[in-house]
């Protein structure tokens, strides 16, 4: 049995199948409705997957992820309103397309290279991630350390409005992943004498407070439930084999950049898709029709969110560091379910790998069903009453927060933590980044420890072990370089403006 | 405005961070410090927080006397523009429809409601059902456009429909045992 067949049974069996399914579709319904993102989506169904084994869990939650990286593309074609963030870039081409009445043909492109975008990164992901792991398997606490700190650069790099509100929201995370018992010395910290916080706090309650209380308020807070829209699928769906045929390098190119970008620890789906649309921009033959109505613009930019998949799970199973936000909590959910993710899972737990694997390969064929069939009723559902969705949303984290511990404490952490996400989009600071810094916290600090262990807790000892290390070299060196960009681009820019 | 505002916020919670590790105790080592981590993050929240103020300070200062609701419809402005990774992340996903006036008519009830809910739910007796049904009930009715009889008779329908669903997949399938109240 080799790591590609391990998990056939885990898979294809009725039960997986329909979770599979299921996921999609939930999914696709969380990234059609405006304001639902692939985040919420999968922070919501955490705790629905505690009763489940481990790989039930992540083939749920990796069908959403999937689902709802797609989902957001009926709302931004057929309304010119992105259903997630990572979509913003298909309503530049969609939208125009459903005003020429092409909107069905814009979707069924759309869905077509999200599939082919999502099979190519489920391939890239089985490949690499087992030659990833390899080489990680002789990291050591150097190379760990400065690939943490590169997933918090990237996240910040990335923020492109504020790199210095990024970096704080980043901290912010690295700083509640300090409180509990320090695992190295066994103290107490910030626990102010409460049980509940020994062994830390609880990530789940976190994420469901940012990004489902908390987006719920900011909605609330910009009147988003007195909004009210209407769509229709106008036209043909299914694409003809030739537009595809025309399409394939696109989407090739397209599924290329968002695995790489995926794989990038911080750097998410949103950025695959903006690059690939500006690579193809720059490519086309006919730049000039790119955001009236190509639908090269559609293909490149669904290819890559959806490439995005494969590429930031590599990371997160191969490395044990999220890719992305959502594979942030995808490694809570892992960790919930007593599985810590990195190079040691693909020998400790090689079914749950190869089901990852396999699962991925099997939500795409039926991302492609769902999304080709369901075209009609997913864009009915981007209608669905605010004052119905917000109070459900709500009531859903309340449980959600408390079903992990069952104790209202998580509760309690739940609605701070919304309070918190409503502020930070408030002052403008993003929310992945304490995410990223929540999960990289533990693994950023056990590490320097170790480091400053093996080095008698010498400073200097300790630089000259990362001087030592090439790989712990050239990331630190890499976010040297991420840091003082925006430095040097201001600088730049003062001297073409003089 | 708010480069200022969660600079502050940001840079006095990095003092405070600092300050609460004063209370850890002092360890033989620098690798058995538990005090080192959060020091060093409650040291890079201050330095970020000031370098925030002092960013905030010069847009003040070279827009002029700027207001915050002159700077909130820049920003809702910016928003317009391809923003990466959110600043917030939701910026992308905000509605044409909704339009730039914000406000917290609905918010502040509606944060107080959830946490009367959570405290009927778990805490008092009321019972999860009953209150979720309940909350449900009042909230869908609150937030309706619309509000007449026809209204009121669908939003009881759906939130018995909802608290209905969430009791048969929370409870009788995932077993998560929620406080029992008046009806179940």
């Amino acid at each position: 049995m080799s790591i590609y067949t391990e998990g056939l049974e885990l898979v294809f069996n009725l039960q997986s199948l329909l979770l599979i399914a299921v996921g999609v579709t939930l999914g696709m319904l969380f990234g059609a409705i405006p304001g639902l993102t692939a985040n919420m989506g999968v922070a919501l169904f955490v705790p629905v997957t505690y009763a489940m084994s481990p790989e039930e869990a992540l083939i749920l939650l990796i069908g959403i992820y999937l689902g709802s990286l797609y989902g957001g593309t009926i709302p931004a074609v057929l309304l010119n309103i992105p259903g997630t963030p990572a979509d913003l870039m298909t309503g530049l081409d969609g939208y125009p397309m459903t005003r020429r009445g092409e909107g069905g043909r814009a979707i069924g492109i759309g869905v077509c290279a999200s599939f082919l975008g999502g099979l190519g990164s489920a391939f890239v992901l089985a490949t690499v991630a087992p030659l990833l792991a390899d080489l990680a398997g002789s990291f050591g606490s150097q190379e760990y350390f400065a690939l943490a700190v590169l997933g918090i650069i990237v996240v910040g790099f990335v923020a492109s409005e504020s790199m210095a509100k990024a970096l704080a929201s980043a901290l912010f995370g690295l700083f509640i992943a300090t409180v509990g018992t320090d695992l190295i010395t066994g103290q107490q910290r910030f626990t102010f004498g409460q049980a509940e916080l020994l062994a830390g706090i609880g990530f789940i309650p976190i994420i469901i407070g940012l990004f489902g209380l908390g987006e719920v308020l900011e909605q609330l807070h910009r009147r988003g439930h007195r909004s009210s829209n209407t769509a229709s699928v106008s036209g043909r769906v299914l694409p003809g084999l030739g537009v595809l045929n025309r399409l394939k390098w696109t989407i090739a190119r397209s599924s290329l950049t968002g695995v790489l970008i995926g794989a990038l620890p911080g750097a998410g789906a949103t950025l695959a898709s903006v690059v690939a649309y500006g690579q193809q921009k720059r490519l086309s033959k006919e730049p000039e029709k790119m955001g009236r109505g190509a639908p090269e613009g559609v293909a490149a930019s669904d290819a890559a969110n959806n490439a995005c998949t494969g590429g930031a799970l590599t990371t997160m199973l191969s490395l044990g560091i999220p890719g992305d936000s959502v594979t942030a909590i995808l490694i809570g959910a892992m960790v919930l379910h007593g599985v810590q993710p990195g190079p040691q899972v693909f020998d400790a737990n090689p079914q749950l790998v190869s089901a990852i694997f396999i699962s991925l390969v099997v939500a795409n064929f039926c991302l492609l069903l769902v999304g080709l069939a369901g075209a009609k009723f997913f864009a009915k559902i981007v209608s669905v009453p605010k004052n119905i969705l917000l109070p459900t949303i709500a009531v859903l984290c309340v449980i959600g927060g408390y079903a992990i511990q069952n104790t209202s404490f998580g509760i309690v952490v739940m609605l701070i933590s919304g309070i918190i996400g409503f502020l930070f989009a408030k002052g403008g600071v993003p929310k992945p980044p304490l995410i990223l810094g929540l999960i990289l916290g533990p693994i950023m600090e056990q590490n320097f420890r170790r480091s400053l262990a093996v080095s008698d807790g010498e400073l200097g000892s300790v630089l000259q072990s990362f001087l030592s290390s090439p790989i712990a070299m050239a990331i630190l060196v890499a976010c040297v370089f991420l840091l003082s960009a925006p430095i040097v681009r201001k600088i730049r820019g003062r001297n073409v403006a003089r | 405005m708010t480069h200022l505002f969660s600079g502050l916020a940001f840079g006095v919670f990095g003092l405070f961070v600092l300050w609460m590790t004063l209370d850890l105790p002092a360890a033989g080592s620098l690798s058995e410090d538990a005090a080192l981590f959060p020091r060093i993050t409650g040291f890079g929240l201050f330095t970020v927080g000031a370098f925030l103020v002092f960013q905030g300070l010069l847009r003040v200062r070279s827009t002029g006397s700027m207001g915050v609701e002159e700077e909130e419809a820049t920003e809702d402005r910016g928003a317009e523009q391809p923003i990466l990774y959110s600043s917030p992340e939701e910026s992308a996903l905000r509605e044409p429809s909704a339009g730039p006036k914000r406000t917290y008519r609905y918010l502040v009830p509606f944060m107080l409601l959830t946490i009367l809910y959570a405290w009927l739910s778990f805490q008092v007796g009321v019972g999860y059902v009953t209150a979720t049904f309940v909350f449900l009930c009042t909230v869908i009715y609150w937030l309706a456009q619309d509000k007449g009889l026809r209204t009121l008779l669908s939003s009881i329908l759906l939130s018995g429909g909802i608290a209905g669903g969430i009791y048969i997949v929370f409870v009788l399938l995932l077993q998560i045992p929620v406080p029992r109240g008046f009806f179940l």
